[in-house]
């Protein structure tokens, strides 16, 4: 699936003042985000060659949380973009802790090659326990 | 339910200040105001967190002895230099003495004979420079030092919440814009002049190693219509928490500015009309099915918070039930949190309703700063101050304007405040504080500030409409 250029650019910036304006009521951003196909659009665009498209994936993993978010996101917490993997991370965390999730982030504890990110994932797994 | 981070802080930062405010006569008033709206036990503990040096003699007060018909020639010079509009009554009261201070640049008049004031006053011009209130410069300017305080107050990063600590924070990057606007002004980094400059005013910081300290000596040349002219100093004083769940000692440094300095700007969230905050409010929200397992989702935007309880719900119905019934804790910093108004206006929008819960939080929730025995007006009533320049660039700061002017030394004769009509966008923050400092040190009209942070605004927020800012108070006399 290819994302239609108008829906690519309405999430962006549906995204872009959702970030820049903390205090309005942002629900109606994110239903709309939702209702533009925001989910499997996520998907695609984070496969993008441009780092800003794959920012936009990340940020939308982290507001329309899914499990489709997961096998994506596993690639996108390793981003050259430092932004993205941030955001990406972020989105992450906030996904329903499914077995993939647990699966993926006890891997990610796991892999001392990336110290923050494992250190990271650790906490994630021992929170509200 | 776990609790925030820090309780917070009703105490300003450890270290004492090597000199303190001295003010006589001004001082012992303040005391005894204080006393009557806080009670002894309040006053003593809030002195006993104030270094006191030796208090100065007070100045002899030759204007005690001005007759009633010396007194109405002195309205009437007043009068003509439009620093008084009230009745020619022969009485020296609050606003004879105010037009008095603002024609002679302070305080100068009280050691006069009337007719050597009457003939001082007679001599002067009206100043320039357009309609409208200025502010009371002679009260910001009187002892030769102008300070203001920038405060940063949190703003989240997209991709990382938790950035606090980080030099490339949200409020890193607004510091650093201020910073460089200021040196665009002729601005220095110099936190020891900055000290002896407030030192030899008389000024007291209780916390002068936070934040960061900038000097311009001789910003500007103040000259009275009946005074003689005289340099100011500007020394600006930048904030911010870089620790998450610290933002105690930021709020008590702003608190200080607020209260003991000339001028104090906030740049930041408005917190639905709660009141500044210098962290993050909510750290983390983790949704438990069953109670008392492992989390099945943990969650830091409390936007989408509120959509996933919609999915059951009225989403505020479903957050209370189940708070109550362990489905969902919450992990949130009150600390930072300078609640100015008891009770969000905005309780209808899920994130109201949010941060009012959050404050109330807790051995009877976090106090409220404003009111007759909140901390400002404590913190007014000791500092000697008569008047205060305050501004709140944040959302929808209007709000707090009515819990503000109910505070003793904050009421439209005491206090000149910018405030907010609409949500706004941070990034414009910086740049509102720079116009402020130039307004101020130019000496202009409300009226000219206010255009002057609104344009500032206007050029640097995205999708900017209207003019949100807004200057109320009585401010000073006509110019």
């Amino acid at each position: 699936m290819v994302v239609p250029e108008e829906t690519r650019l309405r999430l962006t910036e549906l995204v872009r003042t959702y970030d820049d304006h903390p205090e309005l009521r942002r629900r109606p951003m994110i239903d709309e985000m939702d209702e533009c196909g925001g989910i499997p659009a996520a998907g695609e665009l984070a496969r993008a060659a441009d780092a800003g498209d794959r920012f936009v994936a990340a940020r939308l993993m982290h507001l329309l949380p899914d499990g489709a978010h997961i096998d994506p996101l596993a690639a996108l917490v390793h981003d050259p973009d430092p932004d993205v993997s941030a955001a990406a991370r972020r989105a992450l965390h906030g996904q329903r802790r499914s077995s993939s999730w647990r699966a993926l982030v006890q891997r990610l504890a796991n892999d001392s090659s990336h110290a923050e990110l494992a250190a990271a994932a650790s906490r994630w797994l021992a929170e509200g326990v | 339910m776990r609790t925030r981070l820090e309780q917070q802080s009703e105490t300003p930062g450890p270290q004492a200040p090597e000199t303190a405010v001295a003010r006589g006569a001004a001082a012992v008033d303040a005391v005894l105001a204080l006393q009557r709206t806080v009670g002894n036990a309040a006053t003593v503990a809030l002195l006993a967190r104030q270094p006191v040096a030796a208090p100065r003699a007070p100045p002899s007060d030759a204007s005690e002895s001005w007759t009633k018909e010396e007194i109405k020639a002195v309205q009437r010079q007043l009068r003509r230099l439009r620093l008084y509009d009230l009745l020619i009554d022969g009485i020296l009261g609050r606003f004879t003495e105010l037009g008095l201070v603002e024609a002679f640049g302070g305080e100068e008049w009280r050691r006069l004979d009337a007719a050597a004031t009457t003939s001082r006053l007679a001599a002067a011009t009206r100043p320039g420079g357009g309609g409208g209130r200025t502010l009371r410069y002679a009260e910001l300017f009187k002892d030769g030092v102008f300070d203001v305080t920038f405060g940063i107050g949190y703003k989240e990063s997209p991709k990382d919440p938790d950035e606090e600590s980080t030099a490339n924070s949200q409020m890193a990057v607004i510091e650093a814009e201020a910073v460089k606007l200021l040196a665009d002004r002729g601005f220095k980094e110099d936190a020891n002049l900055a000290a002896k400059l407030l030192a030899n005013a008389g000024r007291a910081v209780d916390d002068p190693g936070y934040g960061r300290w900038f000097v311009k000596e001789n910003a500007a040349t103040y000259a009275a219509p009946a005074g003689i002219p005289r340099q100011i100093h500007a020394v600006v004083r930048t904030i911010r928490n870089m620790e998450r769940g610290a933002g105690g000692r930021a709020r008590a440094a702003f608190v200080e500015a607020m209260t003991r300095g000339d001028a104090a700007f906030y740049t930041g969230h408005g917190r639905y009309g709660t009141g500044p905050d210098f962290d993050r409010n909510f750290l983390q929200f983790r949704i438990y099915d069953p109670p008392g397992k492992s989390p099945v989702q943990t969650l830091d935007d409390y936007d989408v918070l509120e959509r996933e309880l919609a999915k059951h719900g009225n989403p505020w119905t479903v957050f209370k039930k189940w708070v109550a019934d362990g489905r969902l804790e919450v992990d949130f910093s009150n600390a930072g949190n300078l609640r100015l108004v008891a009770a969000t206006p905005h309780k209808s929008e899920f994130g109201g309703a949010l941060m009012q819960w959050a404050l109330e939080q807790q051995q009877g929730g976090s106090a409220v700063a404003t009111g007759t025995t909140g901390d400002l007006a404590a913190g007014a009533a000791v500092s000697g101050r008569k008047y205060r320049l305050l501004a709140f660039a944040g959302c929808r700061t209007l709000d707090y304007e009515r819990s503000l002017r109910a505070t003793p030394g904050f009421g439209a004769g005491e206090a000149d405040v910018l405030e907010t009509t609409r949500t706004v966008h941070a990034g414009y923050g910086a740049y509102a504080f720079a116009a402020f400092v130039d307004s101020v040190l130019g000496q202009v009209t409300t009226q000219k500030l206010q255009q002057a942070a609104n344009r500032a605004m206007r050029e640097h927020e995205p999708e900017f409409s209207g003019d949100p800012i807004v200057v109320t108070g009585r401010g000073g006399p006509r110019s």
